[in-house]
């Protein structure tokens, strides 16, 4: 079971590309436990691919070590990949083959995914095999990725920007998926850049800039530091100065601003970040006739922390 | 061998238009003998010419059958119409797979990238051997027909023969293409060298101090020993199998020893 425990498990992983050695990643400690679901976050060039192909030994660490369900990620890539499953972020197959054909090509090596799983995966993802995949959309073509990657029931999947060009139909069924192969014990290491992608299926979310492991955080420290939209409105119209007043005095709220005249006269509109006990408080002090705080705004919280570096 | 099926599937229908233009060349060329057997004064076209210049079109001889296809077919035509298909595809195989973007998914099996070289290169073997015998069959069925009446061993050791030249070529594509990830690196390379040992072959019976490096071009080993007239050399058929196997291993290693481009 060593092999069972631990997912991924990077240290001080490097890869250096590149004429000036300038991209790739640097330093990168990252582990990712046995039935863990992880994101990986970063803006495009950040290094979730580079990381992401160095752990499928498409490409060589320069140094570090990178070990995969035990297996040294270049001397044991073969045995690696036996239960590891892979989603390109750019997903490209030859146009005239259909489907089936595609399917065919890309689980060649696994004999042990039968069509009966294949077929249930399809009618799943409401994906239709028999046509050529050249006259399929873009977010057909995905899940035909999709498909490849969940199929053979890998211990790890290791997905690249998994959602795009996914509807949010689409996106629900791809975040049951998700869970579903959790649940049953797998791994799996989903990117992003955008951080509602991954919000809806990731415990922890891994922040990567500039090829750096930025910082490793779970989702609800992400959601805490996120800043909230909120809205308040007096049961008297005549309190909102004074409750605008109290706001603007509160701990993590920002941004306050009244209302006056026409359909929102006497609405109190704000910010507020991170812990919001305080800002209950003040609002208990209010009779209120309404009051709402919208969804953190995570893509914030996570620009937040690309600009305050612990 | 678990990628060769799909590999052949993915070119099928090009692969058909393929082997149906081939049979179409040769018959073609099978079908203007016999009106050139009537007109013995041909000859004088290619006997008048620079030994050098008659060197590089294969022979003085256009009339007699072996001469005939010498000329005709196999001194350049058809080995340069494979060596476009082959290199083509090998080229195509790994680095235009690279170059797609469509790699990592194939390699994202349990598969080696060694195994998956291998699967390739078979791939090109079989697309070669279907392009040598589009070749070979009608030359067999046409053979008295046309009124060659050539030896069938003869004609089949220039097929196999030319077929082991474009295997040797497009398989030292494949490494070069793959080692470097561009198509057009083993194209280009493959190509010059193939262009370039073409000339010293063909001049090599004219001008003298050629003579010596004949052995390193390709030519040699394929048409060396005259096979229409002298069925096969069984020299030039084994260094033709084994650089073909010594450059899919050479190839293999380079590419297992890369970073592949996103």
């Amino acid at each position: 079971m060593d092999s069972a425990a631990t997912a991924v498990e990077a240290r001080s992983l490097t890869k250096s590309y590149g004429r000036t050695k300038a991209r790739g990643i640097v330093d990168v400690d990252l582990t990712v436990g046995a039935g863990e679901v992880l994101g990986l976050v970063g803006a495009n060039g950040a290094g979730k691919t580079t990381l992401m192909r160095t752990m499928l030994d498409f490409i060589r660490p320069t140094s570090g070590t990178l070990r995969l369900l035990g297996m040294d990620s270049v001397t044991e890539a073969v045995q690696i990949r036996r239960r590891v499953t892979y989603l390109p972020g750019e997903l490209v197959f030859p146009a005239r083959l259909t489907g089936r054909q595609v399917v065919a090509r890309y689980l060649a090596a696994r004999p042990e995914v039968t069509e009966g799983r294949i077929g249930d995966l399809a009618s799943a993802l409401d994906v239709d095999l028999s046509r050529p995949v050249g006259d399929l959309s873009r977010g057909n073509k995905q899940k035909i990725g999709l498909l490849l990657a969940f199929a053979p029931r890998a211990d790890l999947l290791v997905l690249d920007e998994p959602t795009s060009g996914l509807d949010p139909l689409l996106q629900r069924e791809f975040a049951s998926m998700v869970r579903q192969v959790a649940a049953d014990g797998a791994s799996v290491l989903l990117s992003s850049h955008v951080m509602s992608e991954v919000e809806q299926v990731a415990r922890r979310v891994a922040l990567m800039r500039e090829g750096r492991m930025f910082a490793i955080q779970t989702m609800s420290e992400v959601i805490a530091k996120g800043r909230r939209r909120g809205r308040a409105r007096p049961r008297d119209p005549a309190n909102a100065q004074a409750l605008a007043g109290d706001l603007r005095r509160t701990q993590g709220v920002s941004d306050v601003e009244v209302s006056d005249g026409g359909q929102d006269d006497g609405l109190v509109t704000f910010a507020v970040t991170g812990d919001v006990n305080a800002l209950l408080a003040t609002l208990s002090a209010h009779p209120l006739a309404s009051f709402d705080l919208a969804h953190a705004d995570l893509e914030d919280a996570f620009f937040s922390a690309y600009e305050d570096p612990r | 061998m678990t990628l060769v099926r799909s590999e052949l599937q993915v070119r099928a229908r090009a692969t058909a238009g393929w082997v149906v233009g081939i049979v179409l060349l040769v018959v073609m060329i099978m079908a203007f003998y016999p009106a050139v057997k009537k007109l013995p004064s041909l000859d004088s076209i290619y006997t008048n010419l620079p030994r050098a210049l008659q060197g590089l079109l294969g022979g003085a001889d256009l009339v007699s059958p072996a001469g005939y296809l010498r000329t005709q077919l196999f001194a350049f035509f058809l080995p340069a119409v494979l060596l476009i298909l082959g290199m083509g595809r090998a080229a195509a195989t790994l680095a235009g797979e690279e170059e797609d973007r469509t790699l990592d998914l194939l390699l994202a099996q349990p598969l080696s990238r060694a195994a998956l070289y291998v699967d390739k290169a078979i791939a090109v073997v079989i697309w070669l051997t279907m392009a040598t015998a589009a070749t070979l069959l009608p030359l067999l069925a046409a053979n008295s027909v046309a009124g060659l009446h050539l030896p069938v061993v003869n004609l089949t050791a220039a097929c196999v023969q030319m077929g082991l030249l474009c295997a040797a070529a497009s398989l030292a594509c494949q490494a070069v293409s793959s080692a470097t990830g561009r198509r057009i690196v083993g194209i280009g390379a493959v190509g010059y060298y193939l262009f370039a040992s073409y000339l010293v072959f063909g001049l090599s019976t004219a001008v003298t101090w050629l003579g010596p490096l004949r052995p390193f071009t390709i030519w040699r080993w394929y048409l060396g020993n005259d096979p229409l007239s002298n069925g096969f050399d069984v020299t030039s058929v084994l260094v033709l199998a084994v650089a073909s196997v010594a450059l899919t291993a050479v190839g293999a290693l380079a590419f297992n020893r890369r970073d592949l481009h996103a």
